[in-house]
């Protein structure tokens, strides 16, 4: 230590010493003992549990016996007319989602349509709407008491959208921002000089046409998966149009599976297996294509966007109707139908009484929100360093993010009422069980969008700060965080809205008398007091658009100029 | 007084080595340039220096302090007392160029960092550009800002890692000029790495040139040029080549002709060699064609005259050149700006032999051209 001293000048480069280092050493052990129990109780424990049941059923119990009864059970009668269900359902989107997503991007990208900027802001606004609110916009128009009461043909027909027509519908357009955003990528990154050179060298606008689909292959192959691996997912449209007609799918199955009595776990991890095997092929080939598509990316300095095609007034007229048309079926016609439902006819005083539980939910789901939005975001942040480095450990960290990505959050619930209501572990009808499940939730996809911004932070930023004498903490304070402000800020945005108006967890975990904003809607639905439904959509929406306007604010007042504009020159 | 000392460093990443056993010493107030081709191991060593990486083997010191060694704690690059130029500058963005040069100052109090910040930016002559973040500065200010940050801490030595090869050919020049003046009129010491031999040769007190992870010569500037201790060493810093010679009864027989040996060549082993030669020892004898008025030849002294084809003639900034070749080999030398010889002639060609460098002949295959 005398050594070490000699050189060191007193009033800098001040180290902590020997007591200083066997702290930092206690202090990352701690830190790892930490991480590994929180891996533990949120995923590994859970979910090991729950799948392995479908195999031995008392596992949790500590019973070994293993059996294929489960299995046999899942594949047949009920469990697989609901998985066939769910198969034919994302195949139908894909199909119908792929062309209206590059039909999207195509008059985005490739036309001079007066006003297609508001292409982006609309498949935006369908990407942070939640499922159910459409869902539960399609009920309350197709409703006897709803905007169309007055007209029978009408109504009849909107009382189609009940049932798989609105299921295959909902998830369309819940699915085609993904496929627009894939490839209006792709579109991006091609550049002119491919179709210049086939112009050159005499093909035909056939030959011409086929050369510019072989290059968006890979965009569509991807868009094509996301589509059908999101559908195959998806519980809330199912809970919410498929309940009300007794059409099933694989997530709802699982679902009654442990919500129904007897409880049946087993079958309920059994169909979670052969879902699992529905969905999986579909993410590994997006990942696949995805990294292959980056390869033949030709942006670079000499890139060259394609030239837009000009559109006549005729064209202008019959696309922008045909959008016009689209964004008034998809987001207009649910908004006005809740609107026009909630409106307090019986006067404001009916608004006022009704209010109270209507505000408990909404509170209750955003107060839940924050506090698992931030842990969230703790963790995500160091998963997405870890991913962002190349080593082993990052790369068995993408897998397992991606393995998790591709798990229907119904699967991760009910895995979470088996491990939690054992004796062992009885955290099952408390808010901390609700909170830890958003965390598991929500952890995967914010690793991912704060992947890319870790990655980009070029390694010398953080050497020169360590060379010039600030620790790992200065370095995270003064240099990381400030250049991550961007990014930390919206994932935590995304995060505390896409848990807010997250349904799976909160419908099989929430505290007795504390129903989430999700499951309130559902609850009002399902005993078809449909003013009280419009409503909590209405306010729901209102209130958390509220919050975002007024968080992102905050952020913009709080924050210097420099940490925002970063990236933007 | 010694203030680093490298003993036999060996680092490997995964199954590639990328230090084999360097040793190298570099004293008080010195600049030491490292020069070496990419993937030399200049860099992994100036990064182990800096407490970057950590050595595989060997041992080093800073100071009477040993900082990363097998068996001993490791000193982390906060704790060593030095200062950085990245190649990429590495300045943050989201501060303003005084505040890149005060945070690492941030244990002296906002106030004193800033003036201290301020005065080291004046240094650098960029004062008035203090409240610009690094986005609004050239290529050149930029990496101004960052010799200041790494000036500005004191360091006991300061690191550079190739530092100027981001910049346009006239900023280098420039910028090597001021970092020289400024680090020794502070008497600091500098470990530089570069890939340019030009730069190595101009900034060092001594250079070293690394290969393939091993330091093959470290010594003066003069002495690199003049006694290269491999033929690698001799074609890095610049020597054209190689011909194949042999050298048999005092005499040195070259593709061109032969001539008497002269005494430091004579003195080897008899036998194939590889012969190199720096542009001082290539003339062009005809006054037409001369960028510079004719030296007097020294007849006595041993020469070649050798016939090298015209290949064409280049503008290079506000001079020419001629681009020769010499069996094989091609050359480039100054001309008068308006001698304009015919591509695929012939021009005579005086080869001194006082400074030829010949190296044992290397496996690899001869040309036509050169089979004597």
């Amino acid at each position: 230590m005398a050594a070490h001293q000699e050189w060191l000048p007193p009033h800098s480069w001040g180290g902590l010493g020997w007591g200083g280092r066997s702290l930092r050493r206690w202090a990352l052990r701690l830190g790892l003992l930490l991480a590994a129990a929180v891996f533990v109780a949120l995923w590994a424990y859970p979910l090991l549990g729950f799948l392995l049941s479908a195999l031995f059923p008392q596992v949790l119990q500590g019973d070994l016996r293993a059996t294929l009864a489960p299995l046999h059970h899942a594949l047949q009668g009920y469990e697989l007319y609901a998985l066939f269900n769910s198969l034919w359902v994302a195949l139908a989107v894909g199909l119908l989602a792929l062309p209206l997503g590059l039909w999207l991007a195509w008059l985005r990208e490739r036309t001079t349509l007066r006003g297609r900027g508001g292409i982006e802001a609309g498949v935006w606004l369908l990407l942070i709407f939640p499922d159910f609110f459409l869902a539960s916009g399609w009920m309350l128009l197709a409703a006897p008491i709803g905007p169309l009461a007055a007209w029978p043909a009408a109504l009849h027909a909107a009382q189609l959208l009940l049932g798989p027509v609105g299921i295959v519908l909902t998830l369309v357009l819940k699915v085609v921002p993904y496929v627009f955003l894939v490839a209006q990528g792709s579109l991006r990154h091609t550049s002119a000089a491919q179709q210049e050179a086939a112009r050159v060298h005499g093909l035909s606008r056939l030959w011409r046409l086929r050369l510019a689909l072989a290059a968006l292959l890979p965009a569509l192959a991807a868009g094509f998966a996301i589509a059908y691996a999101e559908s195959l997912r998806n519980f809330a449209v199912v809970a919410t149009l498929g309940a009300s007609s007794g059409f099933t799918m694989g997530t709802y199955a699982i679902y009654q599976a442990v919500n129904g009595m007897p409880l049946n776990f087993p079958l309920a991890a059994a169909t979670s297996w052969l879902l699992l095997g529905l969905v999986a092929p579909a993410l590994i080939l997006q990942h696949r294509v995805g990294q292959r598509a980056s390869q033949s990316q030709t942006l670079g300095g000499k890139h060259r966007p394609a030239a837009r095609v000009r559109l006549g007034r005729g064209q202008q007229l019959v696309q922008g109707a045909v959008l016009i048309a689209l964004g008034a079926f998809a987001l207009g016609l649910p908004t006005l139908a809740a609107l026009g439902v909630a409106w307090p006819r019986a006067g404001w005083a009916q608004i006022g009484a009704a209010l109270p539980p209507l505000l408990a939910a909404i509170g209750y789901s955003l107060q839940q929100a924050l506090v698992a939005a931030s842990i969230t975001v703790c963790i995500a942040l160091p998963v997405a360093w870890l991913i962002a480095r190349p080593g082993r450990v990052g790369r068995l960290l993408d897998v397992a993010l991606l393995a998790m990505m591709a798990l229907p959050l119904i699967v991760l619930a009910a895995a979470y009422l088996q491990a939690y209501t054992q004796p062992y572990a009885p955290l099952y009808g408390g808010s901390l069980l609700l909170g830890m499940a958003y965390v598991a939730l929500a952890v995967p996809a914010t690793s991912r969008v704060l992947m890319g911004p870790v990655a980009q932070l070029h390694r010398s930023l953080a050497d020169a700060a360590r060379v010039h004498g600030l620790s790992r903490l200065q370095t995270l304070r003064h240099v990381h965080l400030p250049l991550l402000s961007g990014a930390l800020f919206y994932s935590w945005l995304l995060a505390v809205l896409s848990i807010a108006f997250e349904l799976p967890a909160s419908e099989l975990l929430y505290p007795a008398g504390h129903p989430p904003l999700a499951v309130a809607l559902l609850q009002y639905a399902g005993g078809f007091q449909l003013h009280q439904q419009a409503r909590l959509q209405v306010l729901g929406m209102a209130v958390l658009l509220a919050f975002a306007l007024l968080a992102r604010w905050v952020y913009a007042r709080f924050t210097p100029l420099a940490w925002r504009q970063i990236g933007q020159h | 007084m010694t203030l680093l000392h490298i003993d036999a460093a060996h680092k490997r990443f995964g199954s590639t080595t990328a230090l084999h056993a360097v040793s190298l010493q570099l004293q008080q107030g010195e600049i030491l340039c490292l020069l070496g081709p990419s993937g030399s191991g200049k860099t992994t060593l100036l990064r182990l220096v800096a407490g970057l990486e950590r050595l595989d083997g060997g041992s080093m010191r800073l100071g009477q302090t040993v900082v990363d060694a097998a068996g001993v704690p490791f000193l982390p690059p906060e704790r060593r007392q030095l200062g950085m130029v990245f190649q990429d500058y590495a300045l943050w963005p989201h501060l303003s160029a005084l505040d890149n040069v005060a945070l690492p100052l941030h244990r002296l109090g906002r106030a004193a960092a800033r003036t201290q910040a301020l005065a080291m930016l004046a240094e650098v002559g960029l004062a008035d550009l203090a409240e610009r973040h690094p986005h609004e500065l050239s290529g050149g200010q930029q990496q101004r800002v960052a010799l200041a940050r790494a000036l500005a801490v004191k360091p006991r030595l300061l690191l550079c890692d190739e530092p100027l090869s981001n910049l346009d050919a006239g900023l280098r020049e420039d910028l090597r000029e001021r970092i020289g003046a400024v680090v020794r009129a502070h008497g600091i010491s500098a470990l530089y790495i570069t890939h340019d031999h030009r730069e190595a040769l101009a900034l060092g007190d001594r250079v070293g040139v690394m290969h393939q992870g091993r330091l093959l010569q470290l010594c003066t500037p003069r002495e690199l040029l003049r006694h290269p201790a491999t033929d690698f060493v001799a074609r890095f810093t610049g020597a054209y080549g190689p011909w194949p010679v042999t050298l048999r009864a005092g005499r040195l027989h070259a593709p061109w002709g032969d001539t008497a040996a002269p005494p430091h060549v004579a003195a080897q082993a008899e036998g194939r060699h590889q012969l190199y030669l720096r542009a001082s020892a290539l003339h062009l004898p005809h006054a037409s064609v001369l960028a510079e008025p004719p030296r007097p030849a020294d007849s006595s002294a041993p020469h070649w005259t050798a016939q090298a084809r015209v290949l064409g003639r280049i503008t290079v900034g506000e001079h020419a050149e001629l681009r020769l070749d010499l069996h094989g080999v091609p050359l480039r030398l100054p001309v008068a700006d308006d001698a304009a010889p015919a591509a695929g002639s012939t021009m005579p060609l005086r080869i001194g032999t006082a400074q030829a460098l010949l190296f044992p002949a290397a496996q690899t295959k001869t040309t036509k051209e050169h089979a004597v």
